[in-house]
């Protein structure tokens, strides 16, 4: 009988009922104190439990990606892949081995901050509708955030690899190899996608190079930092100057014809990152990081003020009447006059570098802002003529225009338009600001531009 | 009577102190209770946790066994498709089918795919714990988490139904769908070669016999929106039972359709059969009413058939 019952069972309190009253109580207490400690083991374990479901959850969604993944390259009607100019030849059990590589990470980074004053001194109807156009597509995405995926490779083991005269890449697996490959002369060979899919003329041009080609080169070698590349043949001495910028030496660039070459392990640039027609941002993230490593870019902008001159551009695509008339307005600015093509790539380094403002037309020629520190300012000239030229229908470029907006969409799909160097800017750091006019462009005009600019640019540096 | 009530009953006659020491107890025991039932809520609490981790437990089981096949069960699938044409099969099989008018509009596709290829969607059927809902009735196709082979399979069967079934069914049923639309969107220009109308979201859903178990469950209502639904029973050509050893009954059986006034509709859950009809509800009463007829556990691979983007722009929020 516990002390519950015989205190329960008495009828009368009696003397004995102080000392079951006791016991009672110290009962009651220890009840009490072994529920209490009951619940915090039943928490303790709840919390060991809710652990374990979250890594097994991880692990099935781990699975799940592999097979979703595995489901993609092995699909039987031929390999799904994010580039039409890639086909993996082999059998489905073949094709299965390949797995899909993700370099670095997501870039996001709000746009606004980015973005400085704006002044459309065109008068005409076209291009002040075009901006017009352009804003209010920026103004219907679903955030002000650009975002980037990280750039995926595809990871061949045991494969060979041809370009057939459509610059279509045809990996082949295992069985499914030509007879006629030879043995692998390297171990790891690495394609970046615009040896296979890029128009010959974007690739001589050097904005194109540093701003689209060189990211991906930086996120294959971040993937394989043994590879040699497969380039396309031949390659300039920009390009190769460049390519040592980044640490690669001559030994692990390949010139290459499209001839079946074998690997160990073969990498394949799938898709660089970029959102419709936009810029790959995350790469180009990536490619800064690198090069910090490699030269020494300055935490704070430079007091430099530099105007990159397109007089060296060919004369239809100077866009300005009167370059040599701006020229001298940004000089009377205190800024200098830089034309790349006099400038050696070291020059231009230290040169940007060192740079707190930068101007020019948008061309090929800022490209080099990827030297330039995080918080500097851009001036970004664009003339009707320029502007036009982003519009033009028959071209990839004017994509911005054609496909119809989204609502909601993707900021960072409206990096090639007339914000291109906005869009670049804004992944690294630097404020953009544009000015938009006559091919004979308005001095007076730009002249106040400037000034507001420059009074931008010294409250923020206050 | 509760031991409180009864130490209350006895703090009542006793003395003061003794009196005041029995409340306290009555109010300790009454503690007890409360923290008695906190701690049963917590216990609940680790159970649901621990259901929720068997789940998961399962699932990656299942995906790290079929991980094993899923090379050679690709290699299959691949050779059954390069073998056969198969979109020209469906094409071929919807367009010579039969449209009946009464009770309902309903097209019977009878060896809608091609025999080998049937077969392997009905082995490719994921296992039951990758089905969604407390019953695992539901599962979105193609599926995301499932066997590589499950997706590969799922996501190429959903193609060629959105690319060669959907657009002969739609035609097959133009007249009824421009009467619909003369009514919902007479704005909207009606263009026979380019029928404003789309595979949606599809499903395949997962009975147990009897319609008790379904009822309940909301994932088993009807799609709403489908102005078309595509009906094709998953079932073993050889007979055999999916779950349970038993021999699924689909053979013989006339249904009723959801409308008895209108009398039966001879729409019997054949293998390989695919039956198309008007609108969404009706389909769903007859795939329910399937699952009545006794036998293993059914399955039911669901299309149902939506106005497209430019369709929906100009219908009525309730025809959408």
């Amino acid at each position: 009988v516990t002390p519950f019952g015989r205190l329960l069972r008495a009828r009368t309190p009696s003397a004995a009922a102080p000392r079951h009253l006791d016991a009672l109580e110290r009962l009651t207490t220890e009840a009490l104190a072994d529920l209490a400690a009951l619940k915090d083991d039943l928490r303790t374990l709840s919390a060991a439990l809710t652990d374990l479901r979250h890594t097994t959850a991880a692990a099935v969604a781990e699975q799940a990606q592999v097979a979703e993944a595995q489901a993609g390259v092995a699909a039987p009607d031929g390999a799904r892949l994010a580039s039409d100019a890639l086909a993996l030849v082999g059998r489905p059990s073949e094709r299965m081995r390949v797995r899909r590589l993700f370099s670095g990470g997501r870039f996001e980074r709000p746009f606004s901050p980015s973005v400085g004053l704006t002044r459309i001194a065109s008068t005409a109807p076209d291009v002040r509708d075009l901006w017009a156009r352009l804003e209010a597509r920026e103004a219907g995405c679903a955030d002000d955030v650009l975002r980037g995926a990280p750039a995926a490779a595809l990871d061949v083991p045991d494969a060979a690899v041809s370009m057939g005269p459509r610059r279509a890449l045809d990996i082949y697996l295992g069985a499914s190899k030509p007879a006629t490959a030879a043995p692998p002369a390297w171990p790891v060979v690495a394609v970046p996608k615009f040896t296979y899919q890029f128009s010959a003329r974007k690739l001589r041009n050097v904005g194109h190079w540093v701003l689209d080609c060189l990211p991906q080169i930086v996120a294959l070698e971040r993937l394989a930092p043994d590879a040699v590349f497969l380039l396309p043949t031949p390659l300039k001495a920009v390009q190769r100057s460049t390519l040592a910028m980044l640490g690669l030496p001559e030994s692990r660039l390949v010139p290459w014809n499209g001839d079946l070459v074998a690997a160990k392990r073969l990498l394949v640039l799938e898709d660089e990152g970029r959102a419709g027609g936009g810029r790959p941002l995350a790469a180009l993230a990536g490619m800064r990081e690198r090069l910090a490593t490699r030269i020494p870019v300055p935490a704070r902008p430079g007091t430099l003020r530099l105007y990159v001159s397109r007089r060296d551009a060919k004369p239809h695509r100077r866009w300005a009447a009167n370059e040599p008339d701006i020229e001298a307005l940004f000089e009377r600015h205190g800024f200098r006059i830089v034309s790349m093509a006099d400038c050696p790539l070291d020059e231009q380094m230290r040169l940007f570098s060192q740079a707190g403002v930068v101007a020019g037309i948008s061309g090929a020629g800022l490209a080099d802002l990827v030297f330039t520190p995080s918080g500097a300012h851009v001036i970004v000239l664009v003339s009707d003529d320029l502007m036009r030229w982003y519009a033009d229908d028959g071209q990839s470029r004017s994509l911005w225009l054609r496909n119809a907006p989204v609502p909601g969409g993707a900021l960072a799909e409206l990096g090639d338009s007339p914000r291109f160097y906005g869009h670049v800017a804004a992944a690294f750091g630097q404020v953009a600001h544009y000015f938009v006019a006559a091919d004979q462009m308005p001095l007076d005009q730009l002249s106040g531009f400037v000034d507001d600019v420059m009074g931008t640019v010294e409250a923020s540096a206050s | 009577v509760s031991i409180l009530d009864r130490l209350r009953a006895l703090a009542a006659r006793g003395p003061g102190a003794d009196a005041a020491r029995v409340r306290a107890a009555a109010a300790a025991a009454k503690a007890m209770r409360h923290e008695l039932r906190d701690t049963r809520r917590t216990l609940a609490g680790v159970a649901a946790e621990l259901d929720r981790l068997r789940h998961d437990v399962l699932r990656l089981r299942g995906l790290q066994a079929e991980a094993a096949g899923a090379a050679v069960q690709l290699d299959r699938l691949a050779d059954v498709v390069g073998s056969l044409d198969a979109a020209a099969h469906v094409r071929h099989a919807a367009a010579g089918a039969t449209l009946v008018d009464a009770p309902e509009p309903h097209l019977g596709i009878a060896a809608v795919l091609p025999r080998a290829l049937y077969e392997l969607a009905v082995a490719a059927i994921p296992a039951p714990v990758f089905f969604d809902g407390p019953g695992q009735t539901t599962l979105r196709v193609p599926p995301r988490v499932a066997s590589a082979h499950a997706i590969a399979t799922w996501t190429y069967l959903s193609d060629l139904l959105e690319t060669a079934l959907v657009p002969v069914v739609v035609e097959r049923f133009a007249m009824h769908l421009q009467r619909r639309m003369d009514l919902e969107a007479p704005a909207f220009a009606f263009d026979a070669a380019a029928l404003p109308f789309t595979a949606g979201p599809a499903r395949l859903v997962r009975e147990a016999p009897g319609p008790a178990a379904s009822d309940g469950d909301p994932a088993l209502r009807a799609v709403t929106g489908a102005w078309l639904t595509v009906l094709l029973p998953l079932t073993p050509e050889n007979g055999e039972a999916f779950e349970g050893g038993r021999r699924p009954a689909h053979t013989g059986a006339t249904v009723a359709a959801a409308d008895e006034r209108a009398g039966p509709l001879d729409a019997r859950p054949w293998a390989n059969t695919a039956l198309a009809i008007l609108g969404g509800s009706t389909p769903h009463a007859l795939r329910r009413s399937w699952s009545g007829e006794g036998g293993g556990v059914r399955y039911t691979w669901e299309v149902p058939i939506e106005p497209d983007r430019r369709l929906r722009a100009v219908l009525p929020p309730a025809g959408r």
